[in-house]
């Protein structure tokens, strides 16, 4: 049995490597993929509390994980109404160009 | 003991695919090592028994992948930079190593997190779940009204 530390470790791990990237990056999709790195830490933790958690709820735990999937997919949907509308405009996908956000 | 092997294992190729997703100039490159992150986790669930959950991961990813590879294709070269990836791993390490600090000062106990934690989830999501129904309806009705929106959008400009 793996330790509950192990799964909290490699959770925190890639949440830190999708925090440290959404602070550096500066191409639109290459956040939006950080976004999703993080949800993927998030869906992690949980599966790793609910995996040790005694009892077992089986319930609880599958609403959450679907809860932060629903987020995951509506964001996917979101990067396309951005992707559609930047493209359309001819805008750079830089974000650090877009600070005004007057278009 | 071999659990634990292979989910270091498991671990350290996820943790280097995220690394990677942001070192790869193209961005299709950056896609597929998030599909092989994506993977890895899948494989994570499954070592800790959450077989049903492991296979969710994969179909609702690949649904989500699928997209970011169309928008991967057709998108430009990013321009990354030795310095920009140093910096990025750097700060990474910065966030793990305090959040880890803020999990050994808490005094960590696994049996004890964990329950606390699954019954915070659980008292959550089950005494609120009407509020949450409604929450992830109205997230779903604004992923339908950004597709009407885009798709009006695409018709006035073309």
């Amino acid at each position: 049995m793996i330790g509950l530390f192990y799964v909290i470790g490699v959770s925190i791990a890639m949440f830190g490597i999708g925090i440290a990237a959404i602070g550096f990056e500066k191409n639109f999709v290459t956040i939006m993929l950080a976004i999703e790195l993080i949800f993927m830490a998030s869906t992690i933790a949980v599966v790793g509390f609910f995996e040790y958690a005694q009892p077992l709820s089986g319930a609880g735990a599958f609403i959450s994980i679907v809860s932060i999937w629903a987020v995951a997919a509506v964001e996917v949907i979101t990067l396309i109404a951005f992707y559609v509308y930047m493209k359309a405009r001819g805008f750079d996908f830089d974000v650090s160009l877009l600070s005004k956000l007057k278009w | 003991m071999i659990d634990t092997i292979f989910f270091g294992i498991i671990s350290a190729i996820m943790i280097a695919s995220g690394v990677l997703v942001f070192y790869q100039k193209s961005i299709m490159r950056a896609v597929i090592a998030l599909t092989v992150a994506f993977t890895s986790s899948a494989i994570i669930f499954f070592i800790l028994g959450q077989a049903f959950i492991a296979l969710l991961q994969l179909f609702v990813f690949v649904g989500g992948l699928s997209t970011y590879l169309i928008v991967a294709v057709s998108s430009e070269y990013k321009k990354i930079n030795l310095k920009g990836f140093i910096r990025l791993c750097i700060v990474a390490i910065l966030v793990c190593a305090g959040m880890m600090l803020l999990l050994f000062k808490a005094t960590f106990n696994t049996s004890q997190a964990a329950e606390s934690m699954s019954s915070f989830f659980i008292e959550v999501f089950q005494s609120y779940f009407p509020i949450i129904f409604m929450a992830l309806v109205m997230l779903f009705l604004t992923a339908i009204g950004s597709v009407i929106v885009i798709r009006r959008f695409v018709k006035l400009v073309t």
